[in-house]
C-alpha cells in the first residue's frame, strides 16, 4: 500500500541578497536561479524504511522539508496518506526556562503527539531518557547532553505512521547513540514508514531496506540500500590521492592536506594482500597552531558498504605528533596487509586526546584504497577475493 | 488515524499539494489553527512570562497601574487631570492600549522570533499568532477583572455607581484581539521581507497612543484632531470600554471605524500571511 508519493518535485532558490527597496522597485528582475532539487520522483510502500544518501549540498534537507511541508516545491506534487512526523532536529521548541517534565509535552506536541498519547507513553519516555532525577528542573540547567537524550527519548515514542529522521543520530554519546538506533529498530519493525538521512552508511545499513541517492538535486540511484551505500562511497573513489572533502569537521588548527597510498618498494598507488604496504599523510597547521602541541592521528578503515573494520591509530603505538614546521608528511607503515581484496574506505582524524568531544581534524570517507589479490600466507596461493575480509596469521599441526 | 480505501482500490490520499496551489486552497478552521500546539504555546509563555521575578504575576497589575499613574502625574501637571475619575480613566484606557502595543510589537516580530520552530516543523502557522494574541487577551482579561473589583469597591465606599453596559466589557477586549490577529498576520509576514518594520511599528504604537481616546475623549476634541482621533485603530474599542466600566459616553464614528480596520486588516492581513506563508523557511 503507497503511503507517499514524490512526483516531479523541483525547489529553485533565488541566487544573492534580497535587493533593498530601491532595487526592487526599479531594478530589473533578473536574479540567478539555482535549483537545489529537480525532477525527483519516488513513491514508499508503508513499512518501507528508505535511506536518502548525498553529499552536502546534494539536496538531502531541502527534499526532507519539501516533504514534511515546511517550504513549498516549486514544482509538482506530494500525496500522503497517514499522520507525519519530523525529526529534523532533536529537541525542537525546547523552552529553557521549563521544567523536562513541561517541556516533554511541550515538544511531543510540536512534532505531532496528541496530549493522551503523551501522557499514556509518559513513564516510557523518562524512563528512556535516564533523567528521572531532573524531571523538574529547568531545561537550561541541563548538560548539552541530557537535552539530547531528552529529546530524543520524545522522538522515540512517536507514535505517527510516517517518521522523517533528518541526520539527528549525529549528536549525543556512544553509548545513547547505540540506544537511539534500536529504538528505531524496534519503530521499524512496528510496520511505521521511516525516511532516513544521515552520513553513517553504518546505521542506513542497519536500518533501511531501501536507498536513494541524491547528486547535484538529482536522483541517480534507487534501490537496495547495499547497492546504493556502496554506489555513493564509490562516487569520488576514482582518484585516490584526492581528499573528499565533504565531511570535514573538527576545530581544524591543523588538517590534512593529502593521502597516499603505496607498497613498499614500488610506486603504485594501491595496497596488495599479502604485502607490507604504506601510506603517506600530509598534515598542514592551518591558523598558526601552538607549534609545541602534539597530536594523535588515526586512519579508520571501511569496507566498501560502510562497514567498520579496524584503525590504525597512533594511541595504540602511544605515539603522539608535534606540527613543528608549516607541515609535516607521516608514513603508516602495514607489515604483511590482511585484508581481503577490494575497495576500502579511509577515514582521517586527528585529535589531542583519545575520547575529546573536539576532535581537531575529522575527514569521514575522505578517500578509497583498492587492494589488489596477493599471497597473504607465502604460499604461492594467491587468496582470490571471496566472502572473507580479513586473514589473520596462522598456522595448523599434527599434533596426535 | 483515517484508512480510507475507496472502491476501486486505488490509494485515497489524506493530503496532497501541489506547486500550483493558490492561497485559498483549505480554509477551514481545523487547518488554520493546531488546538494542541495553540494550547502549548500559550502554557508556556504563561509560564514562563514572569520567571525568575520577585514579583512574579504582581506585575500583570503592577504595569498599568504604575503607568496610569505616571500620566495622571504628568496630566495633573498640566492641569489637565483632577481627582480619581481621570486616573481610572487613565487606568482603563492604559490596559486598553497596553494590550494592544505589546501584543502587536510581539506579533510582528513573532516570524522572526519563532524561526527555529518554523524551519523544523510544520504547523499551522497562524497558531502562532493565535496564541500570542490569547497570552494578551488573557492578561488584559485579569487586569479587567481586577479592575472591576476595584470599582465596587468604590460603589460601596465612594460615590461609583455601575450601569447595566458593564456587561459589555467583553466586546472591546474582543474586538480588539480580532484587530490584533489581523494586523499580526499583515505586519509578521512584512517584517519577513522588510525588517526596517519591526522599528518603524515600534515608534508609531507611541506616536498613536498620544493620538488616541486613552487621554481624552473622542468627543471632547474640535476639528481636524478629533477625526485623526477618531480614525485611531484602537480608538473605538478604548471607548466602548470605557463605556461599559466608567458609563462614559462614546462616540460612534470611532467605533465605526474600528469595525472597518478589524474587517480590512483580518482579510488583507490573511491574505498577505498566506501568500508568504509557504516560503517563510526559505526567506528568514
Amino acid at each position: 500500500m503507497k503511503v507517499l508519493e514524490v512526483n516531479n518535485i523541483g525547489k529553485s532558490y533565488k541566487l544573492g541578497y534580497n535587493k533593498g527597496l530601491v532595487q526592487t522597485l526599479f531594478g530589473r528582475k533578473s536574479r540567478d536561479q539555482f535549483w537545489a532539487l529537480k525532477d525527483v520522483s519516488f513513491s514508499l510502500n508503508q513499512g518501507e524504511v528508505l535511506g536518502i544518501l548525498g553529499r552536502n549540498g546534494a539536496g538531502k534537507s531541502t527534499l526532507l522539508k519539501i516533504i514534511s511541508k515546511i517550504t513549498k516545491q516549486t514544482e509538482g506534487t506530494i500525496k500522503i496518506k497517514g499522520r507525519t512526523a519530523s525529526l529534523l532536529e532533536v529537541g525542537t521548541g525546547f523552552n529553557p526556562e521549563l521544567s523536562g517534565r513541561d517541556n516533554i509535552f511541550l515538544n511531543g506536541t510540536i512534532l505531532g503527539m496528541t496530549r493522551r498519547e503523551i501522557v499514556s507513553h509518559f513513564d516510557e519516555i523518562v524512563e528512556f531518557s535516564g533523567l528521572q532525577k531532573f524531571l523538574d528542573t529547568p531545561v537550561k540547567r541541563y548538560s548539552s547532553g541530557m537535552r539530547v537524550r531528552l529529546g530524543f527519548a520524545v522522538a522515540a515514542h512517536l507514535q505517527t505512521e510516517i517518521l522523517i529522521v533528518d541526520e539527528v543520530l549525529a549528536v549525543g554519546d556512544f553509548e545513547f547513540q547505540a540506544r537511539c538506533l534500536n529504538k528505531m529498530d524496534e519503530v521499524s519493525n512496528q510496520g511505521r514508514t521511516i525516511i532516513f538521512v544521515s552520513h553513517h552508511t553504518e546505521s542506513m545499513l542497519r536500518l533501511c531496506s531501501r536507498g536513494i541517492i541524491l547528486s547535484s538535486g538529482k536522483l541517480v540511484f534507487d534501490g537496495k540500500i547495499e547497492q546504493a551505500v556502496s554506489n555513493y562511497l564509490g562516487i569520488d573513489s576514482d582518484s585516490i590521492t584526492s581528499l573528499n572533502l565533504s565531511n570535514r569537521s573538527g576545530s581544524g588548527e591543523i588538517q590534512f592536506k593529502s593521502i597516499f597510498f603505496s607498497i613498499v618498494n614500488s610506486n603504485n598507488p594501491y595496497w596488495k594482500t599479502g604485502a607490507d604496504c604504506l601510506v603517506r599523510v600530509n598534515i598542514e597547521s592551518v591558523n598558526n597552531s601552538e607549534r609545541g602541541k602534539e597530536y594523535y592521528v588515526s586512519l579508520v578503515i571501511k569496507d566498501s558498504l560502510g562497514k567498520r573494520i579496524c584503525s590504525l591509530s597512533s594511541v595504540f603505538l602511544n605515539k603522539k605528533f608535534k606540527v613543528s614546521e608549516n607541515s609535516i608528511v607521516l608514513e603508516w607503515e602495514v607489515n604483511k596487509l590482511g585484508l581481503s581484496a577490494g575497495k576500502y574506505i579511509i577515514s582521517a582524524f586527528i585529535f589531542e586526546k583519545p575520547g575529546a568531544q573536539l576532535p581537531i581534524d575529522v575527514l569521514e570517507d575522505c578517500c578509497a584504497v583498492d587492494v589488489y589479490e596477493g599471497d597473504y600466507y607465502g604460499s604461492n596461493i594467491v587468496q582470490s577475493k571471496g566472502t572473507d575480509v580479513l586473514y589473520l596469521p596462522f598456522d595448523i599441526r599434527q599434533i596426535q | 488515524m483515517i484508512h480510507n480505501e475507496n472502491e476501486g482500490g486505488a490509494v485515497w490520499w489524506d493530503q496532497k499539494w501541489s506547486a500550483s496551489d493558490g492561497i485559498l486552497k483549505e480554509i477551514s478552521l481545523k487547518k488554520l489553527i493546531s488546538p494542541g500546539i495553540f494550547r502549548v504555546l500559550l502554557f508556556r509563555d504563561l509560564k514562563v512570562s514572569y520567571r525568575q521575578t520577585l514579583l512574579g504575576p504582581l506585575w500583570f497589575v503592577l504595569k498599568p497601574v504604575l503607568t496610569a499613574l505616571t500620566f495622571y502625574f504628568l496630566f495633573a501637571l498640566l492641569g489637565r487631570a483632577d481627582g480619581l475619575n481621570s486616573f481610572l480613566f487613565f487606568l482603563s484606557g492604559i490596559v486598553m492600549w497596553m494590550f494592544f502595543s505589546e501584543t502587536l510589537n510581539r506579533l510582528s516580530d513573532s516570524i522572526l522570533t519563532n524561526i527555529n520552530l518554523l524551519s523544523k516543523v510544520y504547523f499551522p502557522r497562524i497558531t502562532i499568532h493565535t496564541a500570542i494574541v490569547a497570552f494578551g487577551l488573557f492578561t488584559a482579561v485579569i487586569q479587567t477583572l481586577l479592575l472591576l473589583c476595584l470599582l465596587g469597591f468604590l460603589s460601596v465606599f465612594h460615590d461609583f455607581q455601575f450601569s447595566f453596559s458593564v456587561f459589555l466589557f467583553p466586546i472591546p477586549l474582543l474586538m480588539t484581539s480580532l484587530l490584533l490577529i489581523g494586523m499580526g498576520l499583515l505586519f509578521s509576514s512584512l517584517t519577513v521581507h522588510v525588517r526596517d518594520l519591526r522599528y518603524v511599528i515600534g515608534f508609531l504604537l507611541q506616536l498613536l497612543m498620544f493620538l488616541s481616546s486613552v487621554f481624552f475623549p473622542v468627543n471632547s476634541q474640535q476639528g481636524i484632531l478629533k477625526i485623526v482621533i477618531a480614525l485611531n485603530p484602537m480608538s473605538g474599542s478604548i471607548e466602548l470600554f470605557r463605556y461599559a466600566l466608567l458609563g462614559t459616553e462614546f462616540s460612534w464614528m470611532a467605533v465605526t471605524a474600528s469595525f472597518v480596520y478589524i474587517f480590512f486588516f483580518l482579510i488583507v492581513g490573511f491574505l498577505v500571511f498566506r501568500s508568504v506563508e509557504e516560503n517563510i523557511a526559505d526567506v528568514v
